[in-house]
């Protein structure tokens, strides 16, 4: 076991922090600032979305929350973990226990069916095959898609890959999931779909929800909008009530 | 994760690439199988040449040979060694080049005078009969009884009954005496200090000195040949004979020396099989390093994706090294397979034959002998090679940044 902290609180209230976020990345001998001082509350269990152009620094963003990576500058908090600080062992452990991942291009592991491509978050976990098998099961059809459970992601349409990744990103119970351009690779139907059921598992289970897009409309059906430009937050309408 | 979850993941994968990792598994197999039969053989050779060393290439015999052609051997010589170290046998030989004359066609050869009875002791491997029976001393003691190597005959068309004419120089006249062939050897491969037992003409001692000497020197030998009671006893003797008997005037060969030499050689025979092995072992590596760094570029996505959704960097290197070990696994029961094989078809095939010329020469039939340990290791280090050039694309996969890898295009 780690010796940091790495349980996150029961009375927790803000369910992420990022305090003065800057992200630099050296491109031979120019220097790309990502992001310059990203200031962002969310709270538990909300449903919000980062609005932004192209290279306004979004994904960024994202994977400093989601613990991918380690901002050049400033803290990144989940709950009243300070994953900023971590190594990335306890990095790779938070992701695993706390997080879910939705990509724009559903990113599945294409030698595997559906229910062994949401059971992978389990396996890394340790959990036993028949437990973690019974539980990819039901994630499957919680996002609709109890009869494809045996097909590999090449025999699904980019709508059933992207509710296998939803499905995956739930597998460890995570108290947030970060989706980025979730519905980006999908018709306008479908991508509404995406959303709704994303809104669905937020309603029902609590998770909190942060969105990453340049689609408005996908923007305006979460409760909350930030709008981010060259790497600063310049817009923030609060949770819409 | 669990163990068996790594092998799971890494088997799932590999069914998916079933065309690149069979040839992988192949190129293992492939290198079990020199490893294998390359120990099998190599055990065979040393086995049967051990056992040349101690039947045909005698080790406790010794020969005596002037040093130089001033100084001449006679039977006092016999008697003087005889005495002095009281060997188990010692006998006299003669040699002398001569032509052997049948129907008309005559053939170059060896004349060879010695005490076959005694001869036969020391060699009893060479002395066989191909055809007719080899005389008893009673026949020895006539005059005109020969027996002819398996060359010469074969070159002269002889065989038992025969009449042969052979003509010898004695200090410088011609002598011509008729003899009939009593037996023809068996090939004997043997050529120890020059003397081609194969092309040779076996006569009584008593018979070749009247023959080779002029008649001032009747008791004139070309060498003694000794037989003592051990290896080590001959060397000792070797020494002996040549620095306190003779103050280095002769020259007493110690046929353990040449034994020694064999055993170096096979040592290099050995050494040269175990680069072989080591050579398609490196090639089986690099197969699997190959195949194993194409896999994990074109996998960098996915390890993105699994870095994502919690893998660790350690999670990362153990899967792809569960696929090195699983290629290994596979290649090296496929190769023990192939390797079983390969060693039955050469038994079968009476492959390894070999002549080893040194002074002598000594002909080898071997047959290749698979021991349970060479099996087991071959095995074992069939694995490890997998597992070990498995280890770098492995750890080139677990050092990938995620957010790298996921941007990865
Ligand atoms: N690993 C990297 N190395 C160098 N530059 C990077 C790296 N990652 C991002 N950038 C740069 O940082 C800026 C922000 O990138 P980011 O991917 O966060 O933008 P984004 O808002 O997600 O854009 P998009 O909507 O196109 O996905 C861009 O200028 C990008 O080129
Ligand atoms: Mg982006």
């Amino acid at each position: 076991m780690p010796k940091v902290k790495l349980e996150i609180g029961k009375d927790v209230e803000v369910m992420v922090r990022c305090v003065d976020v800057h992200k630099d990345y050296i491109m031979g001998k120019v220097i790309v600032h990502a992001l310059r001082g990203v200031n962002l509350e969310v709270r538990k269990g909300e449903f919000m979305s980062i609005l932004g152009p192209s290279g306004s620094g979004k994904s960024t963003l994202l994977n400093m929350i989601g613990a991918l990576d380690r901002p050049t500058k400033g803290e990144v908090w989940i709950g009243d973990i300070k994953v900023s600080d971590l190594d990335d062992h306890s990095r790779a452990y938070i992701r695993r226990k706390l997080i879910g991942f939705i990509f724009q291009a559903y990113y599945l592991v294409p030698h595997l069916t559906a229910l062994q491509n949401v059971e992978i978050p389990m396996m890394l976990d340790g959990v036993s095959p028949s437990e973690r098998r019974k539980k990819a099961e039901e994630l499957l059809k919680l996002v609709g898609l109890g009869h494809r459970v045996h097909h590999r992601p090449n025999e699904l349409s980019g709508g059933e890959q992207q509710r296998v990744a939803i499905a995956r990103a739930l597998a460890n119970n995570p108290v947030i999931v970060l989706a980025d351009e979730p519905t980006g690779n999908l018709d306008t139907k479908t991508g509404a779909m995406i959303a709704e059921l994303m809104k669905k598992i937020n309603r029902e289970r609590g998770v909190t929800f942060i969105i990453v897009t340049h689609d408005i409309e996908l923007a305006e059906r979460t409760d909350r909008i930030v709008r981010l430009r060259d790497g600063v937050v310049v817009e923030d309408t609060g949770v819409k009530l | 994760m669990r163990t068996r979850d790594y092998f799971w993941y890494s088997f799932t994968h590999l069914k998916r690439t079933k065309g690149r990792s069979s040839l992988t598994v192949l190129g293992v197999a492939l290198g079990v199988m020199a490893l294998i039969s390359i120990a099998a053989i190599s055990t065979g050779f040393s086995a049967a040449i051990r056992h040349a060393m101690e039947t045909e290439f005698n080790v406790k015999t010794i020969a005596v040979v002037p040093l130089f052609s001033n100084y001449t051997l006679t039977t006092d010589d016999v008697e003087r060694i005889r005495r002095s170290i009281s060997p188990q046998i010692i006998t006299p030989v003669i040699i002398s080049p001569a032509t052997v004359i049948k129907g008309g066609v005559m053939e170059s050869a060896l004349l060879m005078g010695a005490n076959i009875s005694q001869v036969k002791y020391i060699w009893p491997e060479f002395y066989v009969a191909e055809l007719g029976t080899l005389p008893r001393d009673e026949e020895w003691n006539n005059n005109d009884t020969a027996i002819v190597g398996h060359k010469l005959a074969e070159k002269l068309g002889l065989k038992n009954g025969d009449i042969i004419q052979v003509l010898c120089t004695s200090s410088g006249r011609p002598v011509v005496k008729n003899f009939t062939v009593v037996a023809v050897l068996k090939y004997t491969g043997m050529n120890l200090v020059g003397i081609d037992v194969d092309n040779g003409v076996l006569i009584n001692v008593k018979y070749a000195k009247v023959m080779v000497n002029a008649p001032s020197k009747r008791d004139q030998i070309s060498l003694i040949l000794i037989l003592t009671d051990s290896m080590k006893s001959a060397q000792y003797a070797a020494t002996f004979i040549e620095n306190d008997i003779y103050q280095g005037q002769v020259r007493a060969i110690a046929f353990a020396a040449y034994a020694r030499a064999i055993e170096n050689i096979d040592m290099l025979f050995r050494a040269m099989l175990q680069a072989f092995s080591i050579i398609a072992l490196l090639i089986a590596g690099m197969g699997v390093m190959n195949t194993m760094f194409t896999s994990v570029r074109e996998r960098i996505k996915e390890i993105g994706t699994i870095r994502a959704v919690g893998a660790t960097r350690g999670n990362i290197l153990l899967t792809f090294l569960a696929e090195s070990i699983l290629i290994g696994i596979f290649g090296t029961i496929a190769g023990v397979f192939l390797g079983l094989g390969v060693v039955y078809a050469i038994d079968k095939s009476n492959l390894l034959q070999a002549a080893i010329q040194l002074g002598g020469a000594i002909y080898i039939e071997a047959h290749p002998i698979l021991t349970l340990k060479d099996l087991i290791i071959s095995a074992i280090v069939g694995l490890t090679t997998a597992a070990i050039f498995g280890y770098w694309p492995a750890r080139a996969a677990s050092r990938l940044e995620p957010v790298a890898a996921l941007r990865y295009e």
